[in-house]
């Protein structure tokens, strides 16, 4: 067992704004014995408490881990600045929000990785604990650092700085990898760690990027245990694994300040640009029974007066009638309100939101992602105008007054006709429904995201997704009632280059965290110049991997990871886009035969 | 029904903002599964009122709180239903029954009493500094804040101060007509910045008529 070296949060909660965020003691904090547990693990979150909190994954993953006997998992954030450089003042450590021990005293370190631009927050973290950057760097003093999450489905970027990913959903996995970690006791030598890492690396869902190398681009074992293709995992049956019932409470106001049930995993609406719906699958529901066992025990635990519904398309839950009817009649009278995500584009939705919020009328979303018909059959939406204008059109009728559009641009094979088909939309949308509606917005910048249908596409350049920006924003400006924002295309470039990148990538992010680079999801924090120098001082070429296109056969730098979904599924996707024809969802007896073998999984009705 | 909650509040708690100790209350209320009263409107909210905000790190021992039901609820019944869901450094003490008419807290309390620890001791100095405070007839100070800056006087606020060997016991006015924050006191008297260690208590709140102090 390694010291524990405890820091005296105290001193520095009274000079920093915010103090709620560092102060732990929330609600339905497991009572158990965190210091004398057989195996620890702390848990990282690479961004403020507040975002960091409102991550159902995490949640779920400490759940998992303290119901553990012979683990526990404590919780740590990225820092405000504010305190960052008060602990670097005083050369203290990193701390964990349950017993304020400093992070490099834990047996492993995993980092739940959600956001390509949260690679600087990981090294502020192990830095902070005393942890060298580069596994290459550790020893068996040091915790065995995982990284979990959306980001490993092209992990190449983040590999250096991490002992071993899990690619895939970690409630079995996780466990398992404690388990191994209690029996063969890495902490004791650095054999013993290699040889951790080696067994890991044979099991399914676990990549050690240390045993593989990359030539001419493809990343290959350079060891016989490495598997040459490491395989995600997944929970076949959601109702029958642990749920966080009794949700931590945080004081402080966080970005999602709400209970939630998950009503399903995966989604069976394959947009080709979506990466969600692709590493997530198979749809797996659980019932609703369950579902409502959940929701009582969180309400309950919790305090909370509202509960969301997650899930990647909540509406297409195939109890979503009886599940909401049955919460709203059992809530309705104690001050508990429902909150659904963004709305399907269908009557039977406008109802359904109608009957959630009966009372507090906030804003509905809709995500039409196109303006043209062409486009939107370009990324499989499967949906058509009459169904975004008569959605809104209904939504307003009920007495939404806002109204919230996702669009994008940059998406492939677009030209300036799809630019002019989204004003079109907009407008059309407006006069449909009359005076006083408040539409706003959001254009993203489209990135090709790994193992998705796109990904063989290069991100657009910059010239021209600014012109597009500039376009529709001086066309808004002279719009009553629609207000239009969009991504600064910095970010995401920057996200595409991490997304799209290999291993030299990892030099740009080590250099420019070198340089101060923090927080880059955070406008008043992100620094663009520092990641140019970074992208200069390393000589590595940011708009090559943003914008380069691969061939159909080309090997990709995330060949060697798969989420399930075949790669001729993908590429049949693809070139069914070049062609704008699009797939039918895979409800009833439709199978797209994506690869992932939902049939065998056991898909509940 | 409304009852008057009198609470503590200890350790990194004390860090919370006033708003976040609101909410903490108004889903301690519906955790504890009390018969709570709601709000009228557009926004429901569980009728809690807390008393004068505390200034963040200070801790408090002797805080207050109303909380309106909807139905009659026995007073042990409520302390012990609270304590049992609230989290680790707040505390239900003691509860009573208001009758109907009664002023807000707000309202009424018009002084609050501090103790201020110094980790390591009183400073050399403290005895002699807080004389010359207290002899001084005005002590200005500029309260800058993002809603602007603000010109006090704290010597105007207070009340008493009473020096002992590892700190000071503090009396200010308090309430509608305003306060001054320790900090600001410790500011002025030049240890703010300086010592690290200082523990700063908010001993109890008062409703002060003439010489005559009750608790509210």
């Amino acid at each position: 067992m390694r010291e524990n070296h405890y820091v005296p949060v105290g001193k520095y909660l009274r000079r920093v704004t915010r103090p709620g965020r560092y102060v732990g003691r929330e609600w339905n904090i497991p009572d158990k014995d965190f210091a004398g547990a057989d195996v620890q693990m702390a848990m990282a979150f690479p961004d403020l408490y507040e975002v960091g909190m409102s991550h159902l994954g995490l949640r779920v993953l400490y759940e998992v881990v303290n119901g553990l006997p012979y683990a526990a998992m404590e919780r740590v954030m990225a820092p405000a600045p504010d305190l960052e450089a008060l602990l670097r003042a005083d050369r203290a450590p990193l701390f964990t929000l349950e017993t304020n021990r400093a992070v490099g005293d834990f047996d492993l370190l995993g980092f739940s990785l959600q956001y390509e631009l949260c690679a600087t927050n990981v090294l502020n973290i192990l830095d902070l604990s005393g942890i060298p950057l580069r596994a290459e760097n550790r020893d068996e003093r040091h915790p065995i650092v995982i990284g979990g999450g959306p980001c490993v489905y092209n992990p190449e970027p983040f590999a250096p700085f991490f002992d071993v990913f899990l690619i895939g959903e970690g409630e079995e996995a996780l466990p398992e990898l404690l388990t191994l970690y209690r029996e063969t006791r890495p902490g004791k030598s650095k054999a013993a760690r290699a040889a951790f890492l080696k067994e890991l690396a044979g099991r399914k869902g676990f990549y050690v990027p240390s045993l593989y190398e990359e030539k001419n681009g493809a990343v290959t074992p350079r060891d016989g245990a490495a598997p040459v293709v490491v395989r995600k995992r997944y929970i076949a049956d959601l109702d029958n694994v642990s749920f966080p019932r009794k949700p931590l409470v945080p004081h402080t106001e966080i970005v999602h300040d709400r209970g939630v049930i998950e009503l399903f995993r995966g989604c069976v609406r394959g947009c080709r640009f979506c990466q969600a719906g692709m590493i997530y699958r198979p749809r797996r529901e659980k019932s609703v029974p369950t579902l409502l066992a959940d929701a009582d025990a969180v309400i309950a635990s919790s305090g909370y007066d509202e509960l969301g519904l997650l899930s990647l398309s909540t509406m297409d839950y195939s109890g979503i009638d009886p599940l909401v009817t049955t919460l709203t009649e059992r809530y309705s009278g104690r001050g508990v309100s429902l909150s659904l995500p963004s709305l399907r584009m269908d009557a039977f939705s406008v109802e359904l939101a109608q009957k959630v919020q009966k009372v507090r009328k906030g804003t509905l979303t809709l995500a039409p992602e196109a303006g043209s018909q062409r486009m939107r059959d370009i990324i499989n939406k499967n949906i058509n105008e009459d169904d975004i204008v008569s959605t809104a059109a209904a939504a307003f009728a009920n007495g939404f007054r806002n109204l919230k559009f996702y669009m994008m641009i940059g998406l492939p094979h677009e030209t300036d006709a799809d630019i002019d088909a989204i004003r079109e939309l907009l407008l059309k949308v407006k006069r449909s429904v009359g005076r006083g509606l408040n539409l706003g917005v959001s254009i993203g910048t489209f990135v090709p995201k790994a193992q998705t249908p796109f990904q063989w596409y290069g991100q657009e350049g910059e010239e021209s997704v600014r012109g597009k920006q500039r376009a529709l924003k001086s066309w808004a400006k002279g719009q009553k009632g629609i207000r239009l924002s969009y991504h600064d295309f910095e970010t995401s470039f920057l996200e595409a280059v991490i997304a799209r990148g290999d291993r030299r990538v990892a030099d740009v992010i080590e250099r420019v965290f070198t340089l101060g680079a923090r927080l880059d999801g955070w406008s008043e924090y992100f620094r663009y110049d520092l990641w140019q120098r970074a992208l200069a001082e390393t000589g590595v070429d940011g708009v090559f991997y943003a914008s380069r296109r691969f061939d159909d056969d080309a090997v990709l730098p995330w060949s060697h990871i798969s989420c399930g979904v075949s790669r001729e599924f993908l590429l049949r996707e693809k070139n069914k886009a070049v062609a704008a024809a699009v797939t039918p969802h895979c409800y009833d007896d439709v199978c797209s035969g994506c690869g992932i073998g939902c049939r065998k999984a056991g898909e509940k009705k | 029904m409304k009852t008057r909650v009198c609470y503590e509040i200890i350790g990194p708690l004390a860090f919370l903002s006033h708003l976040e100790i609101m909410r903490l209350w108004q889903r301690a209320s519906l955790r504890a599964g009390l018969p709570i009263a709601w709000s009228n409107g557009f926004n429901p909210r569980p009728k809690i009122s807390l008393g004068p905000a505390r200034n963040v790190g200070v801790e408090g021992h002797r805080e207050y709180l109303d909380m309106e039901f909807r139905e009659e609820i026995a007073g042990d019944d409520v302390k012990e239903r609270l304590n049992a869901i609230l989290p680790e450094g707040i505390r239900v003490l003691s509860l009573r029954t208001l009758p109907p008419g009664t002023k807000m807290l707000e309202a009424v309390i018009n002084e609050a009493h501090y103790q201020i620890t110094f980790g390591g001791g009183a400073p050399p100095d403290l005895k002699e500094k807080i004389a010359s405070f207290l002899a001084a007839e005005h002590c200005p100070y500029l309260r800058e804040s993002p809603k602007g800056k603000k010109e006090l006087d704290l010597r105007s606020f207070v009340l008493a101060i009473d020096a002992g060997e590892s700190g000071f016991a503090l009396a200010v006015r308090a309430g509608q007509g305003g306060s001054l924050r320790v900090a600001e006191l410790l500011t002025v008297l030049g240890y703010w910045d300086i010592i690290e260690d200082i523990k700063i208590e908010r001993t109890g709140l008062f409703v002060s008529e003439g010489t005559e102090r009750t608790a509210p």
